[in-house]
């Protein structure tokens, strides 16, 4: 190994040659403009998409103060949209578009349990396109197009016109030769990122109405990183692929159909494979047949409690005279309460069966999608950057607990122990005596409540560490990719012979 | 070489990539070409844009940038024309002359005959016989060929078509 060159520089003198035949070559001049084009497009999209957002959620915004104005006398009996927790939009939604539209806008709260709110994608406010596009969109596809263009032309490329057998025809280290292809072939693609990236700051800064904070610019910085990774991952496999491959059309045919499948429909693909494996039902329907149940337990509540009210007042003739005494009222609804409190705790482990269930379920398809997402390079990058920037499943867990923490605050202090309760009193009418009638008698066992009795709603962390915290797995699983096929394609190139055979 | 890069920028980088070419600078390389008979205005042309004449050069140019003791040479004046032809000859009788030793490995006899020392003959892939500079004065190439090969160079008769018109 002595008449080797040092493996470091000659990785590095392989490396410059190659960012500047990039740069001398149209194809990658094309790919590069088109990559900066679209992720300016695409966060110009971003910008008007988290305007639209924004203007829905101050829409909503006030609807709710308006409603808390109208119900200053609470009865914690109902649904009120006063008490509804508004999801606040995520400002780097601009850049990744992830699940934003895809998930409620707010979250209603009544004895049942929480109501979710619409998707803006199902909201007339908003018109969403069938595809995200948005910068994730813009460098998992033109990035990862040009990672695989190298890869091709840097090994078969250079194969098929001779110039790969004259360089390792120089004592040099077939593995220093390869490092440096990739290494090369890296900076082109972190330069093109880098413009990406300025071309989004540019329309951020210009175009957004609200100038974000430093932390959308550092959340862009690692979803840059991520994408870059992603991009070494493509072009690690289409170098090995085009080693591997002694024909430059055969190589570029599999490279572009193996990255083409996985890119395109890997996530998409994901996503479907992970709901029919492991199917919840929708939101709506668990939520309507928990209000059906809610109802049907209370209304018999209601009507013990009547019939209980009743039999203590006596029959329906009684009923004027023991009215009018107080004691006996207050001590016929002294012996309601019991009944309210047995049927509230039987009603919240009912739900709360219900549902754990219904969480269990959910979270076997959640673990199922994630498990998928990440075997897949692709998709273990559109996982990332969604939770990067805060629109991934992580922030959408998040926000779960914290509105999970709120139901129990507003049952526990609001519907479980209530102002006002009611009780489906039985009576005989003149008119029909025959039918069985119920009369709604009231029960004030304390003043009325508003939604500011209540604690302030905690909205979930959104901050860069938790985010990343959330991204985690995904980035880790993304580098080890990254350097299991950086590996692997400097191992085929050590061990591959090439030989004049091969030059076309 | 690189197509795309320029003659100076491939000479750079096949002197640098084996750890070679420390401290030079644009204007060493200008020179190196220049030694090699290189018309400056090629000088930061792109490869592609060059001669098969001029790449040969280019190489030699890297040899002498390199001092490599020995020229491994294949078939140099395939496609090239008597002038091109020519200068590569000279080029190549001044590297003799500095002490290098070159390879040529031709099907070009005269070319053989005008600048080698020593000359083997092949025959399917076998060596078939070998001759001294003094030999080669002495006789003629063509006959020597045709000694050892036991092929006749075609002889030079002028078409009928031809020669009438």
């Amino acid at each position: 190994m002595s008449d080797r060159a040092p493996t470091l520089r000659t990785a590095l003198v392989v490396a410059s040659r190659e960012v500047s035949e990039h740069a001398r070559t149209p194809l990658v001049w094309v790919l590069v403009i088109a990559a900066v084009s679209l992720a300016i497009l695409a966060t110009e999209v971003g910008v008007r998409r988290a305007a639209t957002v924004s203007q829905r959620f101050t829409q909503m915004e006030e609807e709710r103060a308006a409603d808390v104005t109208r119900n200053v006398a609470l009865t914690g009996a109902r649904v009120e949209p006063s008490l509804r927790v508004l999801r606040t939009p995520q400002p780097l939604a601009m850049l990744v578009e992830g699940q934003e539209l895809g998930r409620p806008q707010y979250w209603d709260f009544g004895p049942a349990g929480v109501r979710s709110g619409p998707a803006l994608v199902v909201d007339s406010a908003y018109t969403p396109t069938t595809q995200p596009f948005d910068v994730e969109t813009v460098i998992r596809i033109v990035i990862g197009l040009l990672a695989v263009l190298l890869a091709v032309e840097s090994v078969a490329g250079e194969r098929v016109k001779g110039t790969l057998l004259v360089l390792l025809g120089q004592p040099v280290s077939p593995g220093a030769v390869s490092a440096g292809k990739i290494l090369g072939a890296t900076a082109t693609l972190a330069l093109t990122i880098a413009c990406c990236a300025l071309g989004a700051i540019v329309t951020i800064v210009s175009r957004a109405p609200q100038q974000p904070g430093a932390g959308l610019y550092l959340s862009l910085l690692a979803i840059c990183t991520a994408g870059l990774t992603y991009a070494v991952i493509c072009l690690s496999i289409g170098m090995l692929i085009s080693t591997l491959l002694t024909s430059y059309r055969l190589a570029l045919t599999i490279t572009f159909a193996v990255w083409s499948l996985s890119a395109l429909m890997a996530p998409q693909a994901t996503l479907a494979i992970g709901r029919l494996a492991a199917p919840v039902p929708p939101y709506s329907i668990v939520e309507a047949d928990r209000d059906r149940l809610a109802q049907r337990l209370t209304e018999t509540t209601q009507r013990r409690m009547g019939d209980e009210y009743a039999a203590s007042l006596g029959g329906p003739a009684a009923w004027p005279a023991k009215q009018a005494d107080a004691a006996a009222t207050r001590a016929a609804e002294k012996n309601l309460e019991p009944i309210w409190s047995v049927h509230i705790s039987s009603l919240r482990r009912e739900l709360d069966t219900r549902r754990t269930a219904f969480d269990l379920t959910e979270q076997r398809q959640r673990r199922l999608i994630r498990r998928l997402l990440l075997a897949n390079p692709v998709a273990a990058f559109t996982s990332a950057a969604g939770d990067l920037a805060g629109v991934g499943d992580g922030m959408a867990v998040r926000w779960r607990s914290a509105v999970r923490a709120r139901e129990a605050v507003v049952n526990e202090q609001l519907f479980d122990n209530r102002p006002l309760t009611m009780a489906l009193v039985p009576y005989v009418s003149s008119r029909a005596p025959d039918t069985e009638r119920r009369l709604v008698v009231e029960f004030r066992s304390g003043p009325p409540r508003t939604p500011s009795d209540l604690p302030a709603f905690r909205l979930p962390d959104q901050s860069l560490r938790h985010r990343l915290a959330d991204a985690a797995s995904a980035l880790l699983v993304l580098t080890g990719y990254a350097a299991v096929s950086v590996a692997l394609c400097v191992l085929g190139f050590t061990t591959r012979e090439f030989d004049l055979s091969w030059v076309e | 070489m690189y197509g795309v890069l320029s003659a100076r920028r491939n000479l750079e980088f096949f002197n640098r990539v084996d750890g070679g070419g420390q401290g030079l600078t644009r204007h060493d390389y200008y020179e190196a070409m220049r030694r090699a008979g290189l018309p400056e205005r090629l000088f930061e042309r792109p490869v592609r844009e060059l001669g098969r004449t001029f790449q040969l050069l280019l190489w030699i140019a890297l040899g002498m940038l390199k001092n490599t003791p020995i020229l491994l040479i294949d078939e140099p004046t395939a496609g090239l024309d008597l002038h091109a032809s020519l200068r590569l000859q000279d080029m190549l009788i001044e590297l003799r002359t500095r002490g290098k030793a070159i390879l040529i490995a031709t099907s070009d006899v005269l070319f053989a005959g005008r600048i080698a020392t020593r000359i083997v003959v092949m025959k399917e892939g076998r060596r078939a016989g070998e001759l001294t500079q003094a030999e080669l004065v002495a006789r003629q190439l063509q006959d020597l060929y045709l000694e050892y090969t036991g092929q006749p160079i075609p002889p030079m008769v002028p078409q009928p078509s031809l020669a009438r018109r």
